[in-house]
Formats: structure tokens, sequence, C-alpha cells
């Protein structure tokens, strides 16, 4: 997946797993920036009794670096407590929740919202901001998106927040990818005879939800000195943009009680900037580490990027597919810009998310580059400057995207005597938002209505 | 997590409060025993400060604390100990202190 149980330790804490991180210019209010860091995943929607929730004891955090040192200028901090109403029954309600006070929600949460500079400067945005629930089932949550819009706060100059269940935006065919790297677009020309026929992909997050933290604010909170402006060659145009989540360094359970206590400072246990990083591109022995260090101390796994494994794969899963790229032997300048450092100006005519020579993983997002009004979900490769890899959108196909790039296609970019593999422009896992049951939102939070309980999985 | 309608502290399951048990565990502490595990210095910005303790007078009183405190020995012949409270840690170096703590463990 994106980043869902990309790591051996954390894919046994789902909670404090984070999935996906978006960020882009809101297309409906383009003087705002949206961020947006899903946790939990893999969510069946009849998850009950005990319906996902965010964790008590998880400090998440969506960070922006503004100066490119690969290190946040601006933090927003989601802290959540859980309330019981009723501790005398196994229900999560006991009737239809209407409102999000409704005394029938027997299991419910709030957050504060709190925004942290770097200096050290602190300010709570929000204190008892409620969550929506799960979306049961049309008995006990008949109108969802009705909660879901009490659960969007204004939390002041210009800003909301919503954090609770959403659908998930993502697409991906997992089950065919980690089977050998299959692509059922492109199965029969695997390197195992396995398959004679090309087929059509296979969504693994299909009718699954996940948690989302989104958060809308203005571009001038988000750039150095509060820049905002129309050049997107200005170096204080281009924001990094990252996911993390800690838990305390301290924990002792007690026996014969359930109950369990905390001390100490939150640690980093989850971390996501661009999508697969951690996933594909860090190896196995490492995933841990990369996951409680900072964006700041990447340079240590650039080497994957410049050299990364999955290229090598793909020349011998697919033989005879990929010759030029089986022949190329340079580091890839390419992958490195765009996961690293951000495209420089001069590359991509008219753009660039260069944040300087730090390498570090984080999602760049030019905020000069206006929404596009004909969005194409290949992004930056496909000529819509407004997507992926610069931000990402909720639609953006960051698969097939990557696994292009990774292919080849942005080599050209910055190595003029490379040429492409025909197959690096076609390549993909054969998925679309078609693939999507509940569709995405035009207005905040932009992914869909969360998949209900009573009829998903869909019979 | 909190209960909005507040359970009668003679229904929790040892007739015991959240705040007592709490209260209980800061006094005794749990020590973890890992000699010769070293604390990085460069552990970011959750770097602990590393103090030497002055050894209390006899008829100090402790400080009044109420969050949970969490004691983990990291190195006996050092005397380092990581003390954990509330949301803030600190290295500390007290030989009798380890050593305390070790006798109690057994």
């Amino acid at each position: 997946m994106s980043s869902h149980r990309e790591a051996p330790e954390i894919s046994k804490d789902p909670v404090a797993d984070s999935t996906d991180v978006y960020a882009f210019v809101s297309p409906d209010a383009r003087d705002t920036v949206t961020l947006i860091a899903n946790y939990i995943p893999l969510q069946g929607a009849a998850g009950g009794p005990n319906f996902y929730e965010f964790g008590d004891d998880v400090l998440y955090e969506i960070h922006i670096d503004n100066d490119g040192d690969g290190r946040p200028n601006v933090t927003y901090q989601f802290e959540f407590t859980t309330h019981v109403r009723n501790p005398n029954t196994f229900l999560y309600n006991t009737g239809p929740i209407l409102t999000l006070d409704s005394p029938n929600w027997n299991r419910h949460q709030t957050y504060t919202l709190t925004r942290v500079e770097s200096g050290g400067r602190s300010t709570v945005l929000g204190r008892g901001l409620a969550c929506p629930p799960c979306n049961v089932g049309p008995l006990s949550t008949p109108d969802y998106p009705k909660l879901a819009a009490e659960a969007v706060h204004g939390v002041g100059k210009g800003r909301k927040v919503y954090a609770g269940q959403r659908a998930e935006g993502f697409y991906v065919d997992l089950g065919s990818i980690f089977d050998l790297g299959t692509l059922r677009p492109f199965q029969q020309l695997h390197l195992q005879p396995a398959f004679t026929q090309p087929a059509p992909g296979v969504n693994t997050a299909k009718e699954l939800n996940v948690h989302s933290l989104a958060l809308q604010v203005p571009i001038t909170e988000l750039t150095k000195g509060g820049w905002s402006g129309g050049d997107v060659n200005d170096p204080r145009a281009t924001i990094g943009v990252w996911t993390t989540a800690g838990r305390r360094k301290a924990r002792v359970l007690e026996s014969g009680t359930g109950k369990d206590h905390e001390a100490g400072p939150f640690v980093q246990v989850s971390r996501l900037g661009n999508p697969l990083f951690n996933e594909v591109l860090v190896p196995m022995g490492e995933k841990d580490e990369w996951n409680s260090l900072p964006p700041a101390d990447d340079k240590r796994f650039a080497r994957y990027v410049a050299h990364p494994e999955l290229a090598g794969l793909l020349n011998v899963l697919y033989p005879g597919v990929f010759p030029n790229l089986a022949a190329y032997t340079k580091p890839r300048a390419d992958l490195l810009a765009i996961l690293l450092t951000g495209i420089p100006a001069g590359v991509i005519p008219g753009f660039q998310n260069y944040t300087g020579a730090t390498e570090a993983d984080m999602l760049r997002l030019n905020v000069a580059v206006p929404p596009s009004a004909n969005p194409n979900i290949l992004g930056l490769v496909a000529g819509d400057a407004a997507g992926f890899p610069n931000g990402r959108r909720v639609y953006d196909d960051v698969v097939t995207v990557e696994l292009r790039a990774i292919a080849g296609l942005t080599l050209s970019l910055v190595d003029k005597s490379y040429t492409p593999d025909g197959a690096a422009g076609v390549i993909t896992d054969g998925l679309t938002p078609t693939d999507l049951d509940n569709p995405y939102l035009n207005i905040f939070p932009y992914l869909g209505v969360p998949y209900d309980g009573y009829h998903h999985p869909a019979s | 997590m909190s209960i909005d309608a507040a359970v009668p502290e003679s229904d929790a399951p040892s007739g015991v409060s959240r705040r007592g048990l709490i209260r209980n565990t800061a006094g005794v502490g749990a020590a973890g025993l890992a000699a010769g595990v070293l604390l990085s210095a460069g552990a970011g910005p959750a770097q602990a400060a590393e103090v030497h303790t002055a050894e209390p007078a006899a008829n100090e009183h402790a400080p009044a604390h109420t969050e949970t405190l969490i004691v983990h020995v990291l190195d006996a012949r050092t005397g380092e100990l990581e003390i954990h409270h509330g949301k803030a840690h600190r290295t500390v170096y007290d030989r009798k202190l380890t050593s305390a703590l070790l006798h109690a463990a057994g």
C-alpha cells in the first residue's frame, strides 16, 4: 500500500500507522492548502462492536518544512480523548446517532488541535472538538453526511478541521504486486509463465475505510514569512509536508486490571511523506529505523533511491521489456529529485518544487501552482502541475506514477542521453478512481463518505 | 479514556480509584534492568538532560507529584537511570539509588 503496514513494527500497531498523506491547494478555497494524514489502515466497515477510533495514547502530527532543512517549521498536533457514556453495555450505540451529541452514541471521541512553531510557540486552535462516529449502518447512522458535516469545525482564521472515518481513497492492486511483482495488465509478460492473457487490476482497498486527520489552513500560515503569490519560481513557494505518530517512551501494564500507565516524552513510531517511500524503497532491515527519524536524516537512505531495488526487479521479472533500464547503471538523479530534494527549475518548463540540497523525504507542494481545471490523475508526468509529485491530491494515481518513474519514464528529464523504454510509459497496476464505490467529494474533507458496515462488504 | 457518567469508586474493579492506582504506581516506580545499554547523546528533540543527583537530607520530604513515574536502570555500574515522569524524562547518574532499586528488585 502507500504506507499501510509498511514496516515490521508499525504493522503491529495500526492505531499509530500512517497510511497516506495528501497536500494540495484547495480547489474551492484557493488561498488555502488542504493537508490530510490518514491512519488505521484496512478498516473493514463492519468492525463492531469496538469500531475503529484514534488512539488516546498517540500523538498525531502533520509537519510543514518551509526552509528546506527537513525539519518542521510548523506542526499541527492532534490529541484525542475517548468518552464512554455507559460502561455497563457492550454496545457502541444504543439507538440511531442523529447528532454528534446523541445520547445513543455510547463511545465517542473529542480532540485538541494545537499549532506549534519551530521556535516553540504553541497555540491551541481548538479543544473538545468532536469526531464523527464510524459509519455503522443505516439504522445506527442513517445520515452520515450530516454527522460528518457537523464534525467539520472552524478553528479560526480561515481554518477547518475534521478528524474521523472516511472512505479509503487510495487504490492499489496489492494482491498482484506482492505476488512476485505481477501487474495484471502485463502479467502475460511475467517471468513466471502462469498467465497467458492480461487482466484488469483488482483494488485491494475496495470498500475499506481509514481514519483521516484533515486540515485546511491559509497558505500564509504555512509558507516562510507568510508568503503567498503567483511566482512558481519563488523559493518560498514550496513547502514540505509529512506526518508522524508518536507513543510515550515508557509503558507499564498492570496485571489484573486491564489498565496501563505511560510516562516520558512522545517517541516517533511512524512517518510518511511521499507515498511508497518506506514501503518500496527502504529495505526491510531499516524500515523501523526510518519510521523513527526526521526527514532531515534521510541522506542515509538516499542510496536506495539512487539505485532502487524495484528497478532491478522489473528487469528480472519482465525479461526483455525494459532493456534501456537494465543497461542504466548511474544513480537515478530523477528519483533523487522527485523524492528527496524536489525538482529544480529548468527540468520541467514553468515548474519547480526544489527545496534545496538537503535530502529529505517530504511531499513537496509548490503553492503558487493553482488547482487544475482539468486534473489528470497522473499529475505532473501527464502535464498537470497541480498533481503528484507536486503535493498529492486525493485522486492522484501515485502507484502508476511511481511505477513509471522507477521504470525510467522520468529519467530522460535529467539525463538527455537516456531513452525510456516503451513499457515505462504504459506500466500500471490497472486501477483508476472509477474502481472506488464511494466517490471523492468536491468539498472538504474531499475523501468519500465511509463505507457502512451493513452494506459492506457487499454481498 | 474518560467515563462521561462517572463510575463510583466502589464500582471500580478493586475498589481503588484510577488516581489512586496511578499514585501507587508512581510511588513504587518500575525498574527495567538493562545494564550495559547506553543512551544515545544525539537522541533528537527528546534528548535527555543528564544530571548527577545530590543526596536528599534525611528529613527532606519527597516532592509531591500525581503523574506516572517510571524508572529505567540503564547501567548499574555507572548508576545511569532514565526517569520518565509525566511527559518529561531525564537521565540521572546515582549509584546509590541504582543499587537500592536493584536490591528492591531482588
